[in-house]
């Protein structure tokens, strides 16, 4: 290139201060292995003498899909500045233990061995005082957090807290639509789109590496339609902005969808096939109707469609497809049952239009959401037309009935045909494909050998239960078994797909949703039952469905730790309880706190819990060790992160940490004399055996070989490409998955992965015809659970917001900031220049000078929980009655470190804990209760500041 | 003054409606070229919600640039420390290890009032709600073909090179920000600590590497381009000057800036009823102009209409062009990966 | 302007110590640099109409202690506050015998500056070559201390005898309230002979 030549010559002379900033001895692969999604943004991490330098995108990635834009440069400014918390002021470089009081901020240096040594005393004494599931963690998604945590709680015996309860990134609504965990399109799908509705998304802050597709989707053709309260920053580049009022959302879908039944646009074929809307409902007692209902026996969850001129014909739950069947989806049909009866049945499909019809028309949802009517239409129209995408964040499902909302977002595609093809379905989040990273680190021993025996147990186990159920899919099939698994744990039992071989130590803790941790150990009973919080339209009070679900062992073996089960010893790895949890210290400090004997933070850098804790231990951060970002379907690639520098200070990455607090362990007991203890399920367990235990006798220390083993065993499985090692991954810093594995969340993907294709889910299920894993086993929108025919809630249904939290004029929003992940990057100093470097809310001109409040002013917001203080910031894009708290601000960055978080009451709805009813059903990060915080009432008032 | 005499002219196309503002190229800027000491509070490369105030506070209203008739530079108001804000200062140490026990949160130092930074007004826009506006506009310096900070800078310090950049001698320059003054962007920062004026420097050692500029290279919203205004082929021509979709920013300033802009459209307008109205645009036309002279409207047109084309089953060569189907067809001649300039084999480090 | 011969270790660094206190001084007028010898036309269009090198004048004293030259400025200062330019002040000495004062040299004469600004951690050398027309050149060799006393600026520079050459010096005075810098300042109308006392 010609420049090049040129320009060194013009170049040259004094700028050599400039030339020497940009020189380096090495570069190193990285990525930021945290709780980020998109994340897995593939770095080149620059190190000059030992430091990170910093970090560049390597913009690394080959056209997918000829025609499709490519996925460069992945990346955003978190991460472009990552190396700047690297060495900041909040890094932690040594172990420090608390003096004085919890939280009072006065912390002494200790070494690491007399920290464990304390650590593990306290350990010893709850072990023999009360067992090992009294000591308890939360987890955090970062894979080198999670899996080195989890294999000490498996090897102690210990408890965890299902963090997806915790956090409730859970598209409720979907998973009790499709029986999945969300179904995620490759970001690049996007581009395929006809119509990209940004719907409870803000990609504009939360998918920047990602967002090009939906600009570069709009110059290819598509219409951009964003739909929220605000004016919000994804606005910017939409062609349309639906301003809908707050909470109202489900109301607008149905009216889409009505509009669709009523001008005859909906894809009724595809509802015939893919949905139960054809299914028959009896009209005696809104259930469906059953095969035990029909001949007296058999399935309960055999269910049946109308065929004209031929009478009831049974659903065929091995495929989805009718074979060119007509089958009805209105009218009124008699049928006779096994007792002789006569009932009359309808179509799912009927007793929706009716009530659309009813409640729904685009004139009656103006109402409820103050959309115009031709709005509603005009975009129906579209939808039904178009490749329709609906972007969904983790949004909707934080409102209180955002189940509702999502439901009604499944049935506008459902009406229109968009899912299973390119360009359309709805999307937020999952995991999976690197099945390798949990069996190497859970099979017998190292090497191949021990992964084939892992591998065939897997298969041995589907293949049971498919033998048992020949119509059931693999999904289904590893569903189930992950159900089952979750019920055996308290029994010691070893469950289906975990089969590890002969081992020679006993391991497996238990787990349980936070919900139940909450309302016996939280102080929560008192909010959840609180008149007006929760959903006034209910028969009964929330404790008697508590009770209920309890009762009819719905959750047996998950609901613990009970009252009588006092926590002793909280152990955070990466988490953040206090910040995490709606509610925050006002609702955990009074009540948890004073029964922990201990609180540790294990962390690289000092979290609002921290600040709680007694003891923080300095952990690696990711330029640090060798990792892997989780996985996700928006990018299929594996991304390796390597250790670019040492541990800062003395900091050490978790294997270490926990083998070395595994083997204190070991030894303080053997001072004491103590040889065995039983966990809860009455298994013995030796003192003696957990450093091996939890090393494989050391095999899991080598950083190399461990992280070797991972990339091997997800090729063995078939996940990777074969001949995918440690070594590779160093070469291209990243590697497309082949296939997706046995995960649960994976399998939800429903779709062949292929090399020259983006990814679009449910391919499977429309060209395939495989059925969904619901109980229905179909895209469910009749869900006939006793509680949701209670609730009126067995079709998709609109709902207000309630009042959780008292009755005032305000509704405070959430949603992730642009400039932080979670907490992450909160001190980090360049990001902290990118805004007004502190926490504060978004306020509508008009409510502001209502209150008196000018831009930059500090403010009290406040509601019956509790109240916060923060400043003002007077924006005329947020909606009038509207408030926005962007998430991810540390407590401490509040006056008296208390955030918004503690104005949250912290709501659960109560519909989460149903179960015994096909897919809903608790599995681990998926069917459980889930916190919401979306549109808590309040109000805000100027606080007098006295200026220095 | 002397005439620069660039034999060719970098620049760049910055296109608006995909922009979104997540500042990953100041931030790339930043960490690459200003942490040291006197630099904290430098964004040589900042992102503004616009409308608004940005960075430095008002500086739309702070002069600069040349008279339209004569050419001659305008006096302008050097920006001050305050009006850039920003650079703060935090209480780690009393928060994390003071044992204060909550009475101290972490927060930036210093006076409250009038306080500032170079993000400060973002996402708060102009109108009224569901009507309110704004969109996201980079900026960095103008590498301008007839730069006033040049010409207002006694020293001699500024010069154009031979690829159009405009670069300061930190030797030469005394600081005496007439540059500052006369730049009618006001890009131009003041180190306090070094008493020189510093901005961009068009990342010119990786320019002469061949690899591109960070605010291109890194920007994740394949939002940049750069090239050389005179190759016909590539897209930054394309773009200025064959199509006219991307215009400079205040061309009313005569310092013929190099830096472009397509720009912005925006979401129909609501009536009061809120149905949609399709004849209001929500941006007002004055002030799209305001920034990007009376051509903002037929650049927008043509847009507009080639947006029409294609959802009608047309091609479009312009959205073609911005869509940038190949991550390189952004990085103009510089696409070495600066990772192969590694001086040593990057042997995996032993530890 | 007699160079008072002193001993080493006087306190001469010090701009308000008792041994400039003993030393006469001559009171210099000061006039603006001038105007159209700006260096551009932005400095002149921004200053067109904008006073600037209003100090009238300055007392200056030299002395020496047969190494290095000591010079001494003092001025009124302008109290206003300005939080962006400091206030400054030069010993000028002509280059090749003689330059002019009034636009700081020029081309074909520079003058060399030695620098004096407050707040900068060590003085600089400069090469001028009309107003604000400079260039550093080293200035290792120099030292100056300034500070302010009952609303008035004293300053010593310090530098090699032989470096101050020629036997002539002038003054210039930067008003940082005023936003001076560069070619704005007021400077001496006359250069000052510097009579090197008899040992």
């Amino acid at each position: 290139m010609s420049t090049t030549a040129d320009s060194s010559a013009v170049y040259s002379g004094p700028q050599d201060l400039y030339r020497k900033k940009w020189e380096w001895d090495g570069v190193f692969w990285g990525t930021h292995c945290v709780d980020c999604y998109p994340g897995n943004c593939p770095m080149r991490v620059y190190v000059k003498d030992g430091m990170v330098l910093r970090e560049e995108q390597s913009g690394s990635f080959d056209t997918i899909e000829p025609g499709v834009p490519d996925f460069n440069p992945m990346g955003c400014q978190k991460g472009a500045a990552w190396s700047q918390s690297l060495y900041g002021p909040d890094r932690i470089m040594y172990p420090l233990k608390r003096v004085g009081e919890r939280g009072e901020g006065r912390w002494n240096r200790v070494t690491w061995d007399e920290a464990l040594a304390d650590i593990a005393d306290r350990i010893i004494d709850a072990i023999e005082e009360d067992g090992p599931q009294t000591i308890v963690h939360e987890g955090t998604p970062e894979m080198a957090t999670v899996i080195p945590t989890n294999k000490f709680f498996s090897v102690l015996g210990g408890h965890g807290l299902d963090l997806n309860g915790s956090i409730n990134d859970f598209s409720i609504g979907l998973y009790e639509t499709f029986g999945r965990f969300s179904a995620v399109s490759s970001a690049d799908d996007w581009f395929h789109s006809e119509v990209v509705l940004i719907w409870h998304m803000n990609p504009v802050y939360t998918r920047i590496p990602f967002y090009h597709f939906i600009a570069e989707a709009r110059y290819n053709g598509a219409e951009v339609i964003n739909i929220s309260p605000d004016i919000n920053p994804s606005h910017v580049h939409a062609d349309y902005q639906v301003p809908i009022n707050g909470g109202t959302d489900a109301a607008f879908g149905l009216a889409l969808a009505q509009v669709m039944f009523e001008e005859n646009l909906a894809h009724w074929d595809f509802i015939r096939e893919q949905t139960d809307l054809s299914f028959l409902v009896r009209t005696d007692n809104w259930r469906y109707l059953r095969q035990t209902d029909v001949d007296g026996g058999g399935l309960e969850d055999q269910m049946y469609h109308w065929v004209p001129g031929e009478g009831v014909r049974p659903a065929d739950r091995g495929s989805m497809f009718l074979k060119g069947v007509d089958v009805a989806l209105e009218g009124s049909y008699d049928v006779q049952l096994a007792d002789g009866s006569t009932v009359t049945v309808r179509p799912a499909f009927d007793i929706l239009r009716e009530k659309l019809n009813r409640e729904f028309t685009p004139e009656k949802q103006q109402a409820i959401t103050g959309v115009h009517p031709d709005v509603v239409r005009s975009l129906a129209r579209k939808i039904a037309t178009k490749r329709t995408n609906i972007m969904l964040g983790y949004n909707a499902c934080k409102y209180y009935h955002g189940d509702l909302m999502e439901r009604a977002q499944a049935l506008v595609l459902a009406a229109s045909g968009n899912w299973g093809r390119k360009g359309t379905g709805i999307r937020c989040w999952a995991s999976g494909m690197h099945d390798g990273a949990f069996i190497a680190t859970n099979k017998p021993g190292p090497g191949a050998a021990n992964t084939e025996i892992v591998l065939s147990g897997r298969d041995a186990a589907i293949s049971a239960m498919k033998a048992f159920d020949p119509t059931m899919t693999t999904e289904i099939a590893v569903k189930r078994l992950g159900q089952m698994s979750m019920k055996m744990q308290r029994s010691g039992q070893r469950p289906g797909l975990d089969q590890r071989g002969a081992d020679e130590y006993p391991t497996g803790s238990t787990s349980s949703p936070p919900a139940f941790w909450w309302y016996w150990q939280g102080g929560y009973n008192e909010r959840w039952n609180k008149e007006g919080w929760g959903d006034d339209s209910l028969p009964r009070t929330f404790d008697e469905y508590f009770q209920e679900a309890l009762a009819k062992g719905w959750w047996d073996g998950m609901d613990h730790p009970r009252t009588e089960e006092r926590p002793r010893i909280l152990i955070e790895c990466g988490g953040n309880m206090l910040r995490r949890t709606r509610g925050g210290k006002t609702a955990l400090l009074p009540t948890l706190w004073p029964k922990l004997d201990l609180i540790v933070s294990i962390d690289f850098r000092i979290s609002q819990t921290g600040l709680y804790s007694d003891y923080i231990l300095p952990a690696a951060q990711h330029y640090e060790k060798i990792g892997f970002h989780i996985p996700t379907p928006h990018l299929l690639n594996l991304t390796f992160s390597d250790k670019a520098a040492p541990p800062a200070g003395e900091s050490r990455n978790e294997w270490q940490i926990f083998h070395a607090l595994a083997s204190m362990i070991a030894k303080r007991a053997r001072e004491r004399g103590l040889e065995e203890y039983n966990d809860s399920t009455g298994q013995a367990r030796r003192y003696a055996n957990l450093p091996d235990a939890y090393s494989m006798k050391g095999f899991l220390l080598d950083e190399e070989r461990l992280n070797d083993e991972q990339i091997r065993d997800s090729a063995l499985a078939g996940t990777l490409p074969m001949g995918t090692n440690l070594r590779t991954l160093r070469e291209k810093g990243h590697v497309r998955f082949v296939d997706w594995g046995l995960s649960p969340m994976a399998l939800a993907q429903a779709s062949p992965i292929k090399p020259n294709e983006t990814h679009a889910p449910f391919r499977d299920n429309t060209e395939q015809g495989t059925p969904f894993p619901t109980y229905a086993r179909r895209a469910q929108f009749y869900i006939d659970h006793e509680w949701f025919l209670e609730a009126n809630e067995a079709l998709p249904t609109y709902k207000p917001n309630p009042r959780s939290g008292g009755d005032y004029p305000l509704g405070m929003t959430s949603g992730h900031n642009r400039w932080s992940i979670h907490t992450m990057n909160q001190g980090n100093w360049v990001i902290l220049g990118t805004h007004r470097g502190e926490p504060n809310v978004m306020v509508n001109p008009d409510d502001a000078a209502a209150r008196g409040v000018a831009d930059d002013d500090l403010i009290r917001v406040f509601n019956d929980v509790s109240s916060f203080l923060v400043r003002a910031k007077v924006a005329p894009n947020v909606r009038p009655g509207q408030i926005i708290s962007y998430n991810g601000w540390a407590g401490f960055q509040y006056k008296d470190w208390s955030g918004a978080n503690e104005i949250e009451p912290g709501m659960v709805k109560w519909i989460g804990f149903a179960g015994g009813y096909g897919h809903l059903s608790h599995l681990g990060a998926e069917w459980q209760p889930v916190p919401a915080d979306r549109w808590i009432p309040c109000d805000f008032e100027k606080v007098q500041e006295v200026h220095q | 003054m002397t005439a620069p005499t660039s034999s060719r002219q970098l620049a760049w196309v910055f296109d608006l409606n995909k922009c979104i503002g997540c500042q990953t190229c100041s931030v790339a800027c930043k960490v690459l070229w200003t942490r040291e000491d006197g630099e904290k509070q430098q964004w040589w490369c900042s992102v503004n919600t616009m409308p608004g105030l940005g960075t430095p506070k008002d500086w739309e209203s702070m002069g600069g640039g040349r008279d339209p008739q004569t050419g001659a530079p305008l006096p302008g108001h050097q920006p001050t420390r305050e009006e850039f804000g920003g650079g703060f200062d935090y209480n780690y140490e009393e928060v994390f290890y003071g044992g204060t026990g909550g009475k101290a949160h972490l927060e930036p130092q210093g006076p409250r009032e009038n306080r500032w930074a170079m993000n400060w007004d973002e996402d708060q826009g102009a109108g009224e709600w569901p009507n309110s506006y704004y969109f996201y506009m980079p900026r960095i310096c103008n590498h301008c073909s007839e730069p006033t900070c040049m010409e207002a800078c006694p020293t001699g310090a500024l010069h154009k090179t031979d690829d159009g950049l405009v670069l300061r001698d930190e030797e030469v320059c005394m600081g005496d920000r007439f540059c500052m003054e006369a730049c009618p962007y006001k890009k131009i920062y003041f180190n306090y600590e070094r008493n020189v004026s510093q901005q961009c420097i068009g990342c010119f050692p990786r320019i002469e590497a061949g690899v591109a500029p960070v605010c291109v290279r890194q920007c994740p919203g394949r939002a940049v381009f750069i090239g050389f205004l005179d190759d016909a082929e590539g897209p930054v021509h394309k773009l200025v000057k064959e199509w006219n979709v991307a215009l400079p920013l205040h061309p009313e300033a005569g310092t013929k800036p190099n830096v472009y802009y397509v720009p912005p459209l925006a979401p129909h307008r609501l009536r009061d009823d809120m149905s949609i109205d399709h004849d209001t645009p929500r941006i007002p036309k004055e002030y799209l102009e305001s920034l990007f002279g009376p051509e903002v409207h037929d650049a927008l047109a043509t847009l507009k209409s080639e947006m029409e084309t294609v959802r009608s089953g047309g091609s479009s060569e312009i959205l073609k062009t911005l869509i940038a189907y190949r991550w390189h067809e952004l990085l103009g001649p510089f696409t070495v990966d600066p990772a192969t300039l590694t001086p040593e084999p990057t042997a995996h480090q032993e530890t | 302007m007699k160079v008072e011969r002193v001993d080493a270790g006087q306190g001469l660094a010090d701009p308000w110590g008792q041994a400039w206190s003993a030393l006469p001084a001559t009171t210099v007028a000061l006039n603006p640099v001038d105007y159209e010898a700006q260096p551009n036309r932005y400095i002149r269009a921004a200053w067109k109409d904008r006073p600037y090198g209003q100090t009238v004048e300055a007392r200056v004293a030299a002395a020496s202690d047969g190494d290095r030259l000591y010079i001494r400025v003092e001025w009124p200062d302008d109290p206003r506050p300005n939080a962006e330019f400091q206030d400054a002040a030069s010993a000028i000495f002509p280059m090749n015998g003689t330059g002019a004062l009034a636009t700081m040299g020029d081309p074909e004469k520079p003058l060399a500056l030695w620098f004096w600004e407050d707040g900068r951690p060590s003085p600089l050398r400069l090469v001028s070559r009309g107003p604000g027309v400079f260039r550093k050149d080293d200035g290792s060799e120099l030292s100056a201390r300034g500070a302010c006393n009952n609303g008035a600026w004293g300053v010593v520079f310090a530098g090699p005898e032989a470096v101050a050459g020629k036997g002539k010096v002038g003054v210039a005075i930067w008003n940082g309230s005023n936003e001076e810098r560069g070619g704005l300042a007021a400077v001496s109308q006359d250069w000052l002979q510097l009579e090197t006392a008899e040992e």
